[in-house]
């Protein structure tokens, strides 16, 4: 199972390879090549020993044994170099294809479904995609073309083997073929099970270390200690000795190993001398056993890099899987024959949607229509449905059951580009690009001018923004110096929907409050935004919807109520209950016994 | 390259004795390997030099087994140690950094530093801990291989010997040498895949909003571009690499050669004997063997090298609790003693002086950028003042120990952070050993019991990373609890955090509340019903104090804070045209 595998994950590296491949090919020939010249030397070696050996005393024959030296240092270095020929290109093809694969990862997850998100920590998916690439890199680069060579040796060794004496040839294989068997335990079913649980361990490391740096001002407020943050500790310290445990069970085999491979020395004299004692030549017999006791350890050597590239091929396979991983994430479809949008009215119907994993659905059944220049306003306790409903029309998540209909057209229907040229959406985690405040907002609109992303900075009440920055509208965010309060951030996020003038808005109100004393200035801005627009609002602060075309009431995923101000304010409902509260609790205040 | 074995040294603390007992083991293990060509030595006498031989071939024998059992031992004794040592080192680096990590300024922490400190515990110590042993195994092993051989070679002929010795310093030159140039190109290339690990972090992150968007194709292109960068400087160092490693490669042959080309010239010049001649011919593939595989790996030194430096960073980083004592505080008070601070370049504040007494409630108003956060964060000494003083329960906050300091604040946090964990745990974080009972009666008291009993599975509900699975209110409310489990006499809120989900308002505020009874609370205020109430307000605008006063004393005066109330009536009563 393990032979079919390799072949496997070789193939699907190679595809990312692309047009590089040919060079790993180039790579790996001309490594073959230099392993065959590499072992020249040793031929000629053979010949200066019995030359040697046959002209003593009289060395009148020896310019012929200078040659022989000339040509082994000659084929020595074409080895050499042609070897590192050999590297240049598989270097080259490798980083490539470990370019390749991040760039195909990242790709990939621009159109997997939002949730994808939630359910893996950032941390582990940077390092599934970055780590496992670069680990591809040894394979391609190292591994790879060694490979070729040390297959391409025993094959030519066993030829020089047999040639010279067969029964030292065959004496010499003993140790290299209880090597292979070694090596073959070692790789066996246990260490390769155990890549993959390295893996996982190390992955974890990864999102504990992340979440622990993150979460640091927690950290030090609460006096936690890296010991007492147990999850860290214990990460830590799992993965420490997983990987111990391994290595030391790999310490026994491995040792063997290259013992075995060093002693032919103990088989080979004996034999020699056996050989020698009933040999008619025996100035042969002493070159041949010469050239054994020099080559073997060098057939040995190769296979050594054979134990390497069974780890690298083991390590790849399991890099491979795990990229394999986020792209086999099903992508959410894209329309085959995209619709166009017609008008700017927004209508859910039937809408059914839970999470993945999740027992209960978050909306259920939901029918509403928001009619082209309308304000529908959602409203309702937290975890109602009302963020779920909104993020279903940018298409964060494809519905389970029912439609959500955005100009007429199922959203499933339209390319993503032309749903997005029609809605602007204003959400909580507002993000902004380490780019020119200019950049930034015109990244809705790339070919507006200058002057019309400052009319859409004036209209998202950025201008004292604009000001205090030292670069004005060029300002790089996210270079030294430069800060910009979450409030502050929200509005130039706003000059970015405003630029991108969409008929369509979809906001959420709790946007105003994440920095209250930008709260009155964001208001303005969304009014600038919402002008003239098809409004879907998640509302916050009563008093602001008072004026809405409809108001939907969500409560555990349903509507429960719908209609406008007067209506619902008018009903003994969730409404009216929200509006009285919402009416009194502007009274709190910061408890102080016997103030109540 | 032995630089590098120094900081390998230096990195292994405590298995510092182990290490060095591994290499006296690899050392005595290069001696029995060695033994193999006195074996050799011995059988070449009997075969070439016509010696009887009787004996011999038993004594041939018994040092070849010899040999071959002391190195196995060795190498197994020695090997063993190298790995426990490299894996249990970097576990301890972790552990340390982890730790240190909570006695660097808040300031340290930025998005940037953030992705670096998280590669360098993992991916950079990953890297050492692979590497560490194996360095050591194959490098120094190699060396000291060769120096057993080369002990050997001199006793059996000095000028072969030097000849070695010749060709080694020669390869060790050309090696320092291409570490050199690798140390001066090993930073662009760290540099590049820090960049990368940041920009993949970045856009994994900020995927929503590019989704919202449609900026797919811009930050694929920048992520795309990180990608090809590091790609592209990785290679760039790789090509300049590998001549030198054609180099060594090359000293390694032409040494072989002419070690040969010696023995056999004086094997004809009638000084070395033909056995001996036979006998150096064999070692000139053995001397240098080693040592190629050793140069072979110097590509892996360079990273660990890098590597270790990067790590190495991390005690450079400023730490803040270096003379502290372990205090308790006197009482709740808090005094700013004309503090100045600075971020940066930028002036945050400037000569604030003012004292709250224990028990009382003020509240801080101003713009944005005016020094509020700021002003919180000094209290709890996430960062430390440039001038003046705060002092906490009468003491300096720069004379308590970080965790005698921390033992007196509770905070509310504006970016509430939840770890993945349950919610019991998570509640549990300031205090790990309260019971079930208490957890619940914190969380009733922060208005959370009744959502977290609607969970599927309670309190044993894991949550996400930054609590992503429950909603603003539901994680504000959770972290109120794990504030209020703590039970400090000085509570640090921003009101932000209360009024993002104002559809819980009266709940929120009930939370507040219980939290807040018998504290001494600075907060961050932006609701003019908190404000009204506050013993005293500050009014904080470019890093002054430019009014304070209870409500009623200032509303009536024209300044920062009657327009502040105007705003806020203007806001409260907006709404969508």
């Amino acid at each position: 199972m393990q032979k079919e595998k390799k072949p496997n994950s070789l193939l699907r590296l190679l595809s990312y390879a692309g047009g590089h491949r040919r060079l790993t090919f180039l790579g790996c020939v001309l490594s073959g090549i230099s392993a065959v010249l590499s072992i020249a030397p040793y031929v000629f070696i053979w010949y200066i020993i019995r030359g040697t050996l046959d002209t003593m005393p009289d060395f009148t024959g020896a310019e012929g044994l200078i040659r022989w030296g000339w040509m082994a240092l000659g084929f020595a270095l074409a080895g050499a170099l042609i070897y590192f020929a050999a590297l240049m290109c598989t270097h080259l093809a490798a980083f490539r294809t470990a370019r390749n694969m991040r760039a195909a990862a990242a790709e990939h997850l621009v159109n997997v479904p939002l949730g994808y998100f939630s359910a893996n920590e950032s941390g582990r998916l940077r390092k599934q995609i970055d780590d496992n690439a670069g680990m591809t890199e040894t394979l391609l680069a190292h591994e790879l073309p060694d490979t070729v060579g040390a297959i391409i040796t025993p094959l030519a060794a066993i030829v020089l083997l047999f040639t010279f004496d067969w029964r030292m040839g065959l004496v010499s294989l003993i140790p290299i073929a209880i090597g292979m068997v070694l090596l073959g335990m070692m790789m066996g079913g246990k260490s390769a099970n155990f890549f993959s649980k390295y893996q996982v361990a190390i992955e974890d490391l990864s999102a504990e270390a992340t979440e622990y740096v993150r979460g640091i001002p927690v950290v030090k407020v609460f006096q936690q200690t890296v010991h007492s943050f147990k999850s860290f500790y214990r990460s830590i310290m799992s993965y420490s000795k997983l990987a111990t445990d391994y290595a030391m069970s790999c310490k026994m085999p491995m040792i063997s190993f290259t013992t075995v491979l060093n002693s032919t020395f103990i088989l080979l004299l004996p034999l020699g001398g056996l050989l020698l004692a009933s040999a008619a030549d025996g100035a042969g017999v002493v070159a041949d056993l010469i050239f054994y006791i020099l080559f073997t350890p060098f057939c040995a050597y190769m296979t050594n890099r054979l134990m390497y590239a069974g780890q690298a091929f083991m390590e790849a396979d399991e890099a491979v899987r795990r990229l394999d991983q986020i792209l086999s994430v099903q992508p959410l479809p894209e329309a085959g024959k995209p619709e166009r949008i017609c008008d700017a009215s927004v209508e859910f119907r039937g809408v059914t949607f839970a999470y993945p994993g999740a027992a209960q659905p978050a909306l259920r059944d939901v029918s509403f229509k928001a009619a082209q220049g309308t304000t529908v306003a959602l409203v309702g306790p937290s975890g109602g449905g009302k963020s779920t409903a909104a993020s279903m029309i940018p298409r964060f998540w494809d519905v389970q059951e029912g439609q959500v209909l955005v100009g007429g057209a199922d959203v499933r229907s339209l390319s993503t580009d032309e749903l997005m040229h029609h809605v602007a959406f204003v959400f909580q985690d507002t993000r902004l690009f380490k780019a020119s405040v200019l950049d930034n907002i015109r990244a809705a609109r790339p070919n507006a001018t200058r002057e019309q992303v400052l009319a859409a900075a004036h209209a998202a009440q950025c201008d004292d923004i604009l000001a205090k920055l030292p670069g004005g509208l060029d300002t790089v965010i996210g270079a030294k110096g430069v800060y910009l309060s979450g409030g502050e951030q929200q509005r130039i996020a706003l000059a970015r929907a405003i630029l991108k003038d969409a008929p369509i808005v979809v906001l959420d109100e709790a946007t105003a409050f994440a920095d209250p004393e930008n709260e009155i200035l964001i208001q303005r801005a969304f009014e600038t935004l919402a002008r003239g627009k098809t409004v879907i609002m998640i509302a916050h602060r009563l008093s602001t919807i008072v004026g809405a075309d409809q108001i939907l009431v969500m409560k555990e995923g349903r509507i429960a109520e719908r209609g406008n101000h007067e209506t619902l304010a008018g009903q003994e409902g969730i409404y009216a209950r929200m509006w009285r509260d919402y009416q009194t609790a502007a009274q709190w205040k910061v408890g102080k016994e016997g103030r109540m | 390259m032995f630089g590098v074995l120094k900081k390998i040294f230096a990195f292994s603390g405590q298995k510092r004795g182990v290490l060095v007992r591994s290499m006296v083991l690899s050392f005595v293990g290069a001696v029995f390997g060695a033994m193999q060509l006195l074996a050799l030595m011995l059988a070449l006498d009997v075969i070439v030099g016509g010696r009887e031989a009787g004996a011999i071939i038993w004594v041939t024998l018994g040092v070849m087994l010899v040999s071959i059992a002391g190195r196995m031992f060795c190498s197994y004794q020695s090997t063993n140690g190298e790995t426990e040592a490299g894996y249990f080192m970097v576990a301890q680096k972790r552990v340390h950094i982890g730790d240190r990590l909570r006695y660097i300024p808040m300031g340290y922490f930025n998005r940037n530093s953030l992705g670096n400190i998280t590669a360098v515990v993992t991916t950079t110590l990953g890297d050492v801990e692979n590497s560490a042993s194996r360095c050591l195994v194959i490098i120094l092993g190699g060396f000291l291989n060769t120096l057993a051989l080369m002990l050997m070679l001199t006793c059996a002929d000095w000028r072969m010997g030097v000849i070695a010795i010749a060709g080694i310093a020669v390869y060790l030159l050309v090696t320092e040498a291409s570490q050199r140039h690798a140390v001066r190109s090993g930073p662009a290339r760290q540099r590049a895949q820090e960049t990368l690990v940041e920009a993949v972090l970045e856009y994994i992150q900020g995927m929503s909003v590019v989704k919202a968007f449609g900026l797919e194709r811009d930050n694929h292109q920048a992520v795309r571009h990180a990608i090809d960068d590091s790609s592209q400087k990785a290679l760039g160092v790789e090509h300049t690499t590998v001549p030198w490693l054609a180099a060594q490669q090359l000293v390694v042959r032409v040494f072989s050669v002419v070690f040969i080309a010696a023995a056999l010239s004086f094997y004809f010049g009638g000084s070395m004997e033909l056995q001996r001649c036979m006998l150096m011919l064999v070692a000139s593939f053995m001397v240098y063997k080693e040592l190629e595989s050793a140069g072979n790996m110097s590509a892996l030194l360079q990273m660990l090298d890098a590597s270790m430096d990067k790590a190495n960073e991390m005690d450079e980083t400023p730490v803040m609790d270096i003379d502290g004592a372990d205090v308790p505080a006197k009482d709740g008070s808090i005094v700013f003693d004309h503090v100045d601070f600075s971020y940066g370049d930028r002036r945050i504040l400037d000569g604030v002086s003012v004292a709250i007494p224990a028990g009382t409630t003020t509240a801080i108003v101003g713009p944005s950028g005016g020094g509020k956060t700021t002003m919180c964060s000094l209290i709890a000494r996430f960062w430390d003042v440039q001038g003046g003083a705060i002092r906490v329960g009468r003491r300096d906050v720069r004379d308590y120990k970080l965790d005698s300091l921390m033992r007196n604040i509770s905070m509310v946090f504006q970016n509430v952070y939840l770890f993945q964990d349950t919610i019991e745990n998570n509640i549990k974080f300031g205090r790990p050993d309260a019971t079930h009972e208490q957890v619940v009666a914190a969380a009733r008291a922060a208005c959370c019991h009744d959502f977290i009993m609607a969970l599927p599975d309670g309190y044993d509900t894991v949550v996400g990373e930054g609590g992503g699975s429950l909603s603003g209110g539901e994680k504000q409310r959770i972290s109120i609890a794990r504030a209020m489990l703590k039970d400090a006499p000085i509570i640090l809120l921003d009101e932000a955090t209360a009024s993002v989900d104002p559809e819980n308002e009266a709940e929120l505020q009930a939370a507040i509340e219980a939290l807040t009874r018998g504290k001494t609370i600075v907060m961050i205020a932006h609701r003019l019903a908190t404000v009204e109430h506050a013993d005293r307000i500050l009014v904080l605008d470019g890093g002054h104090i430019v009014q304070q006063g209870t409500h009623a004393e200032l509303a009536g005066q024209p300044g920062l804070y009657a327009d502040f109330l105007n705003a806020r009536r203007e806001a409260v009563s907006w709404r969508l045209a």
